[in-house]
């Protein structure tokens, strides 16, 4: 078993770069509420290691600005740059090598958004982050922003949510809000880079390119994603009615084959497909329960085959191999009750694929049940919080554990777990047997 | 021929002016006393029905600063902006109101839009802003003793109104209440929730209030539980007359069992600018565009 090593100097070195933007950051950010414009910081530093090997998973600091600009009430421009290094790969010079350095830092604009309110309608413009729904952990119907799965689905969404170059009108009639989105920017799932602790071996196999591409070529404004969402409330029930025409989030592969001379040559290319999502939400409230759902159905969306069938099928169409031309329907129901200091939620989703599947790396049906459990404590200083995901149908289970203390107003303190159980390795989830983590956060924000 | 006594039986106009005059004046002298009398015969319920219906505008914006300070002296401070408006929908009256958070950086942003009807047989309606997520939540309506947004107050507490029907009422009498060096009468009424799911709704057996005599507005509450043993002192403090609406510009909450405390501040409060009834709404929220 491997020593835990524990990077002391590196600790040191983080908490002085720490100490190094947070002295400045104070004083110029004083400096700039003179002039009307105020900007917040967000400095996290993070320790997580990996239980079965004993071994340092990541030693990250994220410093993430926040500028703002406030015109007036109707108008004012926000934004959000975050910048991201892990210590790690310079500790653990095997796993840089073995990653060659991917994932080790980030630069990012989060947010760049002007915000514009005339009348009865609110326009976002610019980069930013949409979401759509009534959902906790799982997504049916927010699928505005592609997600960061660099660490699998172990980052909490605000930070995994990619954010996108969008147009966002909301129009108020009544008390209804039609909501008109036209998304000009693309960029598919960010999955962990070959050989990194969380690299989806179940989905891409190293047959494969190994490092995905976020962006095709020839992305262009016709390229565009567009979708509304009509939402108000019937009888006292939060109703939504949503619709969106998008490129799917995770690229498909398409094995195009060539006569050779030598025999038949393969050549695996990526596919982005186009899809029509129709759904809807509804949340409602019962004495201490809030009873919600969301219903989705996709059209048009590319699935993978399984690995065993993928070259003797070559020579057959798309369609006749099963990748396309079927629709999926997705459904879940939750319910949530809170008393004064507890909060407890469950939901069942259920993913439905019409037609068949023996030939998909996936099943027909696929469901997943989840339990949030999260107590306050001290007047809202401690927060303790597990969520459960039990995939079942491939009989794995995820429990995240987040144990929060506000120290004050800007500390706070974090310690996390996430815990996965499975009986074998062949699974989306299954694979991450092994990975299980624990560590601690520290933030500060100002 | 008997003739009738004339003065006996037609009064002159002389007499019918000294008869009113006497009446008139009779009148106003006793009207202190009828008016005393009148308040004096107001019974418990009657005074709390007073508290209830004081008017406290169609409309109201408060600037708030919420003080936490536990049993160490460590505090926390919040600031806030409530709006609240008085609606009437379908014939039935229900409060609307927004609570946003400014400060501190950790909850900034966060918002909170609540619907509490009037007509108890309906569930209140809330619904909670996470600017982190971008996402609003339906939220279970809470229980009205639960605490607010984590201070020693209760939902119940910072209600606009009283519940007046929830309770049965027993006057204790009266006694002096001292705010900001002034003194002021008040009635000590004992208030006990009607029934056993009320009181474990509420988190009290009984409470004993003060009410002031001249504005109706109470300004001690003192929860026990089933034993007399006391649970939590709220105070209303600082009266001011704005707009000609007596605001207490100080809401505090002492909660003995923990020995935290909770002070609310009303910086600045304005009533009755016509807000508009859209403003009560998901979007007031999600723009974040409240400063």
């Amino acid at each position: 078993m491997k020593r835990l090593h524990v990077p002391y100097q590196s600790l040191a070195g983080a908490s002085l770069l720490t100490l190094c933007l947070l002295l400045p950051a104070t004083t110029w950010a004083q400096v700039l509420a003179r002039q009307g414009l105020s900007v917040h910081t967000d400095l996290r530093q993070e320790m997580m290691v990996l239980t079965r090997e004993s071994n340092l998973q990541k030693l990250r600091s994220v410093v993430t600005f926040e500028p703002e600009y406030v015109f007036s009430s109707q108008l004012y421009i926000q934004g959000a740059v975050r910048a991201e290094y892990d210590l790690r790969y310079d500790l653990d010079d095997t796993y840089a090598s073995r990653t060659d350095g991917a994932g080790q830092s980030r630069l990012q604009l989060r947010e760049a958004m002007l915000v514009w309110s005339r009348n009865n309608v609110d326009w976002n413009i610019g980069k930013q982050l949409i979401t759509w729904g009534k959902t906790d952990g799982v997504r049916l119907l927010d699928v505005i922003n592609p997600l960061d799965l660099r660490e699998f689905i172990l980052e909490d969404f605000e930070d995994a949510k990619i954010p996108l170059w969008m147009i966002d009108r909301r129009q108020y009639i009544h008390t209804w809000t039609l909501q008109t989105l036209a998304v000009f920017d693309y960029e598919s799932t960010h999955f962990a880079p070959f050989q990194t602790d969380y690299y989806d071996r179940y989905n891409h196999p190293s047959v494969l390119d190994p490092y995905p591409e976020f962006r095709p070529d020839d992305f262009s404004l016709r390229d565009a994603e567009v979708g509304s969402r009509l939402s108000g409330a019937i009888r006292g029930v939060d109703v939504s009615f949503n619709y969106f025409y998008t490129y799917d989030d995770v690229f498909s592969v398409e094995l195009e084959h060539e006569l050779t001379p030598g025999g038949t040559a393969v050549f695996p290319s990526k596919v982005y497909d186009r899809q029509h999502l129709y759904g809807g939400s509804f949340s409602g409230a019962t004495r201490s329960v809030v009873w919600r759902g969301e219903v989705a159905y996709v059209q048009g969306k590319r699935f993978a085959l399984d690995p065993a069938v993928l070259f003797p099928t070559l020579t057959a169409s798309a369609e006749e191999r099963g990748l396309r031309g079927r629709g999926q329907s997705l459904y879940l129901a939750g319910l949530d009750y809170a008393t004064n200091d507890w909060f407890l939620s469950g939901q069942v989703y259920i993913d439905h694929l019409h037609g068949q599947t023996d030939l998909l790396r996936r099943k027909g049906t696929e469901s997943i049940l989840t339990a949030l459990i999260q107590r306050e404590a001290f007047h809202d200083l401690l927060r303790v919080r597990l969520f459960t995901i039990y995939a079942a149908h491939e009989g794995a289970w995820l429990w995240k554990v987040r144990t929060r203390y506000f120290y004050n107003d800007r500390f706070t303190l974090s310690l996390l777990a996430d815990l996965f159980a499975a009986d074998g390795k062949d699974g989306f989830f299954k694979q991450y047997r092994g990975k299980s983590r624990f560590g601690f956060s520290i933030r500060y924000q100002l | 021929m008997h003739t009738p006594n004339r003065h006996a039986l037609v009064p002159t106009a002389k007499r019918v002016a000294w008869y009113s005059l006497c009446l008139c004046l009779g009148v106003f002298l006793a009207r202190p006393a009828l008016a005393e009398t009148h308040i004096d015969s107001l019974n418990a319920e009657d005074i709390m029905r007073r508290v209830d219906q004081r008017y406290t505008g169609n409309d109201a914006e408060w600037d708030m600063v919420i003080i936490l300070r536990n049993s160490n002296g460590e505090e926390r401070r919040r600031e806030s902006k409530l709006f609240r408006k008085e609606f009437k929908v379908k014939g039935k009256r229900q409060t609307r109101q927004v609570v946003v958070f400014n400060a501190p950086r950790n909850i900034r942003n966060v918002g909170m839009l609540s619907f509490d009807y009037k007509d108890e047989a309906l569930e209140d309606d809330m619904w909670l802003y996470l600017p982190a997520l971008r996402k609003i939540r339906r939220i279970p309506a809470s229980r009205r003793g639960d605490n607010f947004v984590g201070t020693d107050l209760t939902f119940e507490d910072v209600k606009q109104g009283f519940a007046v029907d929830d309770y049965r009422y027993q006057m204790l009498g009266e006694t002096q209440w001292e705010d900001e060096g002034h003194r002021f009468p008040v009635y000590r009424i004992r208030a006990t929730p009607k029934t056993a799911s009320l009181k474990d709704a509420l988190g009290f057996d009984h409470s004993e209030l003060l009410v002031r005599k001249d504005i109706f507005a109470m300004v001690k509450q003192t929860f026990y539980d089933a034993n007399d043993k006391v649970l939590r002192i709220n105070q209303a403090l600082n009266f001011k007359n704005i707009q000609g609406i007596w605001t207490a510009m100080e809401l505090n909450s002492r909660d003995l069992g923990t020995n935290h405390f909770t002070a609310l501040h009303i910086q600045e409060a304005v009533y009755n600018q016509d807000l508009q009834d859209g403003f009560f709404h998901e979007r007031t929220l999600v723009s974040e565009r409240i400063r």
